[in-house]
């Protein structure tokens, strides 16, 4: 029975395990603020350079249209559409029967011009369908009669096709910059015949996140047209943001081509001004230097830049702007200058919900430098109240597809900051402040939690009682007793002593339900205490943190502030019968200790005493 | 487009629609490559400094039962630049999977071929990793057979050759018969086993000896060398074989011995030359979740440049058709024993670079409100058979460093670290620690004597 009950509670463990991890996207990451990453430019993906109100039209495309009556061009028509479904295993005849319905069509006097164009087109499609990796050469045919059909064609529909298959082929060819073009071209052009959705994902496809190596190689290639530029600009400035690659993923060598590739963007930037010599586009390139500098690690260059663009400018108003304006200060380590644009930005109609979130992170940092922790409690309960609310800890960080941002998703930060780091003082500064918030009912238990840790148990049974949080409140109020019992100064030692091993019964028997704040952490408390391996803090800010994270080990485990009590009973009272039962109980405490306490030493050699101090 | 999603897949069925005939002899190959099989969990970053490799056979899917047809396959987001890949399928039994995987695997080579096409990478074939017992390899031939039917003209298959086809008397010639190339395996020939000093991960080959086993095929074929070590606890005397064979560790390093003083170390070599450490416990003792009773010992067989070169050069000597040689394999970012590409290549005379003196190679962390460097002693030799010790120095104070864990690394003072090496463990390039600053700072290193 006793084996069948751990091994009940081993997989019931393990179960609670796999649920945590699997069911809440486990992340570990803590203070991403301090990580230069955090403060990249916004990644841009192919729907952010779309002009607004495009007019599309939706007509059928070359070969589509029904195929009605038996005149050539609706046997081609016919023969066409019937492409997947021709049968593998005969492929030679049947393509030969849609060579012979192309020249049947084209031999057809009666067509109109445009009738005419379609065929031209089908020809080219079935040329395209039938090529493939290993036969390239239909593709290239495809690709050649294409490019003439468009030095001709008149129709604007089959001319919007066109370019869309032609950027296929180069794609297809690997030409990613012609097909690009093509594709971004025919985004924003009014009468395309090609659906936004569909050119969003050929962008997608053609450069994935960031263009790849094809398109820092043809770079030059863009700056034809202020668009394309701006577009490849961005593209290939995107942001990268791993969290799977540990600090041993660096490479100093990588990291110095880095730099060089961002200087050769600055001078094609330099050199083509010229592109950009509207007022509007002026401060556009502004934006685009503030990222490149941004990129290369320079964010004193982007503040420079950022400085020059008119105070009236509209450009101040994007997200991109204000954010880059408070990363250039946060990382020039003017923490409190970047709060006015992270605040602007969290507020902006124009933010979208990952910038807002990012803007809260950003703000939690400004806060936590500036020593605001009422503000900085403000912003990490509203993330922590939309990471539940949008589902957010469903989806790992490192998958979040603007690899720029941070979702404070494990929601340590909070924890962390209401169980340890904010001072009681701030906690009660902020519900003074913010009384309704949404989910303020966390800080309310945290303050009554860190207030019994203070032996405030009074005050805490209050807070308790008006967050309906009965059993706590009850126990507090006993505890209050308690306390105040060992505490009497008219009681002789005896009575002192009973009182004290009393309260010291009271806090072993109650693990996790005193000091302990069990409504923050899921049982991995032990992974958020970070400070022995934290290296973005300042060596004093680093001892601080490890000497909070240790306070906070030995103010939350009762079996620990049992002992110290009990030790003092022992102590005080000798060989009496509550001096050996004091004894007793604290060697049950130190036994029973939880793992995360550490100090286990300390403990070693406080049960060895303990016990040469009952047997003697 | 509207018709891409039916284009690729018109060119995938299309793919499928040509039949092969059986493979004839070829010309001896005109030029030499070299390669590397990468498999699920290589890390594209150990390519920095590489020379392109030729070759790279990337580990695709896996064939999960004989005889259902369950596959699951993908292509590696990240993979380091190579002039040719190939796609790779590891059966994982000693056995031929069923026919009725053949349509499943068909079907995904044709979907991974298109996705690779989408990412303009060069894919010359497919290569079968099964290892088929020697009895069955007409079962084996056969399933080549109906797997050729399935792929377009031109695509080529490889397969994985175990040495032990290759004796008198086995249908080896049939299998080969049906692929455009094999490669022998030269590793991993034997289980590994009681007598610590003949398990070896490397197969030592004569050239004499396989050259007209080979060759006699006319068939292109690459050899297979192994660059990678392995850890493992040395059965005990009283132990059942099938012990040892789940005590074999991945993350383990010679310097989480060495630098243990519960520990003695003898050195040897194998039969085919590479390096033995025996690490044998004085004491009990928890090294990560491994524990050691007196007596208890761990292995290292590491690769070395000596048997790496000497197995390419026995390679080149094989002459006819042999094509060159591939290296299992890329190494994975948990991997600690396997040697990294530009090592493997330099050694193998594939590329060139001078010895350099040992570095301290500094990396800029992204911290913020600090700044952070992440350090690495660079150019140390691993198979150094003495201990070092370094002196490592800031330009300026550091306000605090972290040492790499169990890595015997301290502060001396504000601004200078020292780090003592046993011998055998260091590696190429070996990670110290982050040294924090309030500004930038910069390092050297040296050698104290």
């Amino acid at each position: 029975m006793k084996i069948s009950r751990r091994a009940l509670r081993f997989f019931g463990l393990l179960l609670l395990g796999f649920g945590f991890v699997f069911g809440c996207g486990f992340d570990d990451t803590l203070r991403e603020y301090l990580d230069a990453h955090f403060w990249l430019p916004f990644s841009k993906q192919s729907w952010h350079f779309e002009r607004k109100n495009v007019k599309r039209i939706s007509a059928p495309y070359a070969g589509m249209v029904k195929a009605v009556g038996t005149s050539p061009l609706a046997n081609l028509r016919r023969a066409y559409q019937q492409i997947p479904a021709l049968d593998p295993s005969n492929v030679a005849s049947e393509t030969a029967l849609l060579r012979d319905a192309v020249a049947a069509a084209r031999a057809d006097r009666s067509l109109t011009p445009r009738e005419k164009e379609e065929v031209d087109l089908i020809d080219a499609k079935i040329d395209m369908r039938l090529g493939q990796a290993s036969e390239p050469e239909p593709l290239r045919s495809s690709k050649g009669k294409l490019e003439k059909f468009l030095q001709t064609a008149q129709t604007p529909e089959f001319l919007s096709e066109a370019r869309g298959w032609l950027a296929y082929m180069y794609f297809l060819f690997g030409e990613q910059t012609a097909a690009g073009k093509i594709y971004l071209d025919e985004l924003n052009r009014d009468g395309s015949n090609l659906s936004r959705e569909t050119l969003l994902t050929s962008l997608r496809m053609t450069y994935g996140y960031d263009g790849g190596p094809a398109l820092r190689e043809h770079l030059q290639e863009y700056f034809d047209t202020p668009e394309h530029a701006a577009f490849a600009i961005q593209m290939v400035t995107n942001p990268r943001w791993d969290r799977s690659i540990g600090r041993q993923g660096g490479n100093a060598k990588q990291a110095d081509q880095e730099i060089q590739w961002y200087k050769r963007v600055v001078s094609l930037l330099e050199s083509h001004r010229a592109l950009l010599n509207s007022e509007r586009g002026a401060n556009a390139l502004a934006l685009l230097f503030m990222r490149t500098a941004l990129g290369m690690g320079d964010p004193s260059t982007a503040l420079k830049t950022a400085a020059m663009i008119p105070r009236a400018s509209e450009i101040r108003q994007e997200p991109d702007f204000m954010w880059m304006l408070a990363s250039a200060h946060f990382l020039s380590r003017e923490y409190a200058a970047a709060e006015h644009p992270l605040l602007d930005l969290f507020h902006s109609s124009h933010s979208s919900e990952n910038q807002k979130a990012a803007a809260a992170y950003g703000l939690c940092g400004v806060y936590r430098k500036t020593g605001n922790p009422v503000e900085q409690i403000r912003f990490a309960l509203w993330l922590n109240t939309a990471v539940r609310a949008g589902n957010m800890y469903l989806s790992n960080p490192s998958v979040i597809e603007d690899q720029s941002v941070y979702w404070a998703i494990s929601g340590w930060d909070l924890d962390l900051l209401l169980d340890s780091e904010a001072p009681i003082e701030a906690l009660q500064a902020f519900l003074m402040k913010y009384p309704a918030v949404p989910d303020v009912g966390p800080v309310k238990y945290s303050l009554a939690v860190r207030l019994a840790r203070e032996n405030r148990y009074e005050e805490a049974a209050q807070i308790y009682e008006s967050i309906h949080a009965s059993l706590r409140a009850a126990r507090m109020r006993r505890l209050a007793e308690l306390y105040a019992d060992s505490m009497r100064i008219d009681s002789n030692v005896q009575q002192t002593q009973e009182a004290k091993y009393k309260l010291a019964k009271f806090l072993s028997a109650n693990p996790e339900r005193i000091y302990f704040n069990d409504a923050l952490w899921q049982g991995v408390q032990r992974y958020a205490m970070t400070g022995s391996t934290e290296s973005r803090l300042t060596g004093e800010e680093r001892k601080a943190l490890i000497s909070r994270e240790r306070k906070l080990r030995d103010d939350q485990e009762e079996r620990w502030r049992a002992y110290l009590i009990l030790r003092d009973v022992v102590r005080d009272s000798g060989k009496t019968a509550v001096g050996r039962n004091a004894a007793q109980l604290a060697l049950g405490c130190l036994r029973r200790i939880s793992g995360r306490f550490g100090r286990q030493d300390e403990i070693r050699k406080a049960d060895l005493e303990l016990s040469s101090w009952l047997r003697r | 487009m509207r018709m891409l999603r039916p284009t690729l897949l018109l060119i995938a069925s299309l793919a499928l629609s040509t039949c092969g005939g059986t493979r004839h002899s070829q010309p001896p190959p005109a030029k030499w490559t070299s390669g590397f099989w990468f498999w699920h969990g290589s890390v594209t970053s150990a390519a920095s400094s590489v020379e392109k490799p030729d070759v790279l056979f990337v580990h695709v899917g896996t064939i999960l039962q004989i005889a259902s047809p369950k596959l699951s396959a993908w292509l590696p987001e990240d993979l380091p630049e190579a002039r040719e890949y190939w796609l790779v399928f590891r059966f994982e039994r000693q056995a031929v999977p069923d026919l009725q995987a053949v349509p499943v695997l068909i079907r995904e080579v044709s979907q991974l071929r298109a996705i690779a096409q989408t990412r303009h990478l060069n894919v010359a074939g497919v290569q079968l990793d099964i290892d088929s017992p020697t009895n069955a390899l007409e079962r084996y031939a056969t399933f080549i057979r109906e797997f050729r039917k399935g792929l377009a003209p031109g695509f080529e298959i490889s397969i994985t050759a175990l040495l032990d086809w290759f004796r008198d008397g086995t249908a080896i010639a049939d299998v080969i018969q049906e692929t455009d190339e094999f490669v022998p395996q030269f590793y991993d020939v034997a289980k590994p086993n009681h007598n610590e000093e003949t398990s070896a991960i490397a197969a030592k080959f004569d050239a004499a000896q396989w050259a007209p086993k080979f060759n006699r095929f006319q068939k292109r074929y690459r050899i297979g060398i192994s660059t990678f070590g392995r850890a493992r606890v040395l059965p005990r005397e009283n132990q059942p074989e099938s012990w040892y064979g789940s005590s074999l560790f991945a993350d383990l390093t010679p310097l989480d011995f060495a630098s243990n003083s519960a520990f003695t170390l003898r050195t040897s070599r194998n039969q085919a030359n590479e390096l033995v450490l025996n690490y044998q416990a004085k004491s009990k003792v928890r090294i990560g979740y491994a524990d050691f009773d007196p007596g208890g010992t761990i292995q290292f067989i590491l690769p070395t440049p000596e048997v790496i070169r000497t197995a390419v050069e026995s390679a080149k000597r094989m002459q006819g058709y042999c094509a060159g040689v591939v290296f299992f394999r890329w190494p994975a970012s948990y991997e600690t024993l396997t040697m990294q590409p530009d090592e493997v290549m330099n050694v193998a005379d594939l590329i060139h670079y001078a010895v350099k003196p040992v570095a301290i190679e500094a990396v800029q962390g992204s911290c913020v409100a600090v700044n952070c460097t992440d350090l690495y002693l660079a150019n140390a030799n691993p198979f150094s058979t003495r201990s070092a010790r370094y002196r490592i120095r800031s330009s300026a104070d550091l306000e605090y460093f972290l040492p790499e864990e169990k890595l015997p690394v301290r502060m001396l003072g504000p601004s200078e670290l020292e780090l003592s090496l046993p011998a055998y463990s260091t590696r190429p390039r070996l990670y110290l620690g982050r040294a924090v600053a309030a500004a930038r700072v910069g390092f050297s290193v040296t050698e104290e004597p």
